[in-house]
């Protein structure tokens, strides 16, 4: 299963920042004897795919401003081709394409601040689930239906 | 050795070989178990046990498992969850690995061989889990299942298990430290995503999890509207209900805090997005809105044909693209359904539906 929408929001970006923050978290460990010749390589590897990500926005961009200015010269005036062409041209902004960032670092700063609160309120023992033994008596709780 | 009847507290065969032992929860799964069970034949490193939980089935999926070679245990009643099924099956495991597939998935040849690489290292590392992809690609929804599987699995999945956490050890393909499954617990039935509930007490209990890339699994996935319903249901209240019992231990844990917090806010806006804002602008401004509904698709193909040339898919990956799309927008109206129902209303989905 997955969680989230993959490939929408903020979820891309934040994953491309994590590949291009590897190598220095990987050179601290390198330092520290905690990384491998396997781990470099498969940075690179990461490395290569969101170069192509980030190559494939530019270019995306770039197809995208050619065809708003294609349809505001071309399509005829007022029409409802030439009012798409002016509304990407407006839309796309500096100020838009920077809000998942900021919209990423406050998702971030959210969830980290939480975590520095957390530290002040101890763990309740019963949201402690590890360490209970298996066995078939728990199953007896369960709803019957249909199982796979 | 086959064991039929219930209840049976037969104990199983000494452990051998690979130190794997195959746990395979079933019902009803006659039409699928004889393929699973096949692709552990023919293994490079053949299991040292393959046991059946045949959860009361009422079909011939214990007759079928037996006749394969599979060691069969049936539980007095129905156990109603597929981790009460592999509860019951976990007590006749004796080998220090366990193997953990679904009923209707088949493996590569080299997939035990490979997975067994996940738990080389660090002791710390409980569990390895690897590459899923559907074993049909024909209709729109095997072919977005396809897409979304080859980006989860090529972009985000290894970027995770760089900083060893991945999200979830898929159930339906994960080897686990038997030692270490039985300390923490096992499989818990107080969830309708026990894999996910159990990959999350794995790190709370201070454990790692791998992901192989190369060791490949083929589930069949739900090949019409009415099994990838019940499918999505399950994964979309099963992530929220385990949002609801480990909250505090995905905000304690580095890096899988942020995964989530992400994870959670791509499945809720940009299912709002989506399913309203998307419409409204639409027909509120002007239909040139509805590319928002693909603009990202240059991007999202760049993982799909890295995973796909590596499998010499490319063609395949490129046909179900579209496909991936149509599955996103489902996806979106399932997530907000599930986010209502578990975390507003608290009105939890107790019942298990398999989705194939």
């Amino acid at each position: 299963m997955a969680a989230g929408l993959p490939g929408t929001g903020i979820g891309g970006i934040f994953y491309l920042l994590l590949v291009a923050w590897m190598p220095l978290r990987e050179l601290v460990l390198t330092l520290q004897g905690r990384s491998s010749p396997q781990r470099w390589r498969s940075i690179g590897m990461k490395w290569l795919l969101i170069t192509s990500m980030v190559l494939m926005i530019y270019v995306q961009g770039y197809a995208i401003d050619l065809v708003s200015g294609w349809l505001i010269q071309i399509a005829p005036l007022e029409s409802s081709l030439q009012s798409a062409g002016l509304l990407i041209d407006e839309a796309w902004s500096p100020a838009l394409a920077m809000t998942p960032f900021v919209i990423l670092a406050i998702v971030l700063t959210t969830v980290h601040g939480l975590r520095l609160v957390l530290v002040f309120y101890p763990r309740r023992p019963d949201t402690t689930i590890a360490l209970r033994p298996a066995s078939t008596a728990s199953v007896a709780s369960l709803p019957t239906a249909a199982a796979n | 050795m086959s064991q039929g009847g219930c209840p049976s507290n037969t104990t199983a065969e000494p452990a051998q070989g690979s130190g794997v032992t195959v746990l395979i929860p079933a019902y009803n799964e006659a039409a699928s178990i004889a393929d699973t069970l096949r692709s552990l034949a023919v293994q490079t490193v053949p299991p040292a046990q393959i046991i059946v939980v045949d959860d009361c089935s009422t079909d011939q999926t214990g007759d079928i498992a037996r006749s394969l070679g599979a060691t069969v245990y049936r539980p007095p009643q129905n156990t109603g969850f597929k981790a009460g099924a592999q509860i019951f099956g976990l007590q006749y495991v004796n080998t220090p690995y366990l193997l953990a597939i679904d009923a209707d998935t088949t493996l590569a040849p080299n997939a035990i061989e490979k997975i067994l690489t996940g738990l080389d290292g660090s002791d710390k590392t409980a569990a390895s889990c690897g590459m899923v992809l559907p074993r049909y690609v024909s209709t729109i929804w095997e072919r977005g299942r396809y897409v979304e599987y080859l980006f989860a699995f090529t972009f985000g999945k290894a970027i995770q298990n760089h900083f060893y956490r991945p999200m979830i050890a898929s159930g339906c393909f994960t080897l686990y430290r038997t030692d270490v499954l039985r300390q923490i617990g096992a499989w818990q039935p107080r969830t309708v995503a026990e894999d996910l509930d159990l990959t999350w007490t794995f790190f709370q209990n201070g454990y790692d999890i791998a992901f192989v890339e190369d060791a490949v699994c083929y589930p069949i996935e739900p090949h019409n509207y009415h099994f990838l319903r019940k499918q999505l249901r399950r994964w979309s209240h099963g992530f929220f209900q385990c949002m609801r019992i480990h909250w505090r231990t995905v905000i304690e844990q580095p890096y899988l805090r942020s995964m989530v917090a992400v994870g959670m806010w791509d499945a809720l806006i940009a299912a709002i997005v989506y399913l309203f804002v998307i419409p409204m602008l639409t027909v509120l401004v002007h239909p040139v809105f509805l590319v928002a509904y693909v603009i990202d698709a240059p991007v999202v193909a760049v993982p799909v044909i890295f995973g796909a040339i590596r499998r010499r898919e490319l063609g395949k990956a490129l046909l179900s693209l579209p496909g991936f799309f149509v599955l996103r927008m489902v996806n979106a109206i399932f997530m907000l359904e599930a986010a209502w129902s578990e975390l507003i209303f608290r009105r939890p989905l107790a019942v298990f539906e398999k989705g194939h």
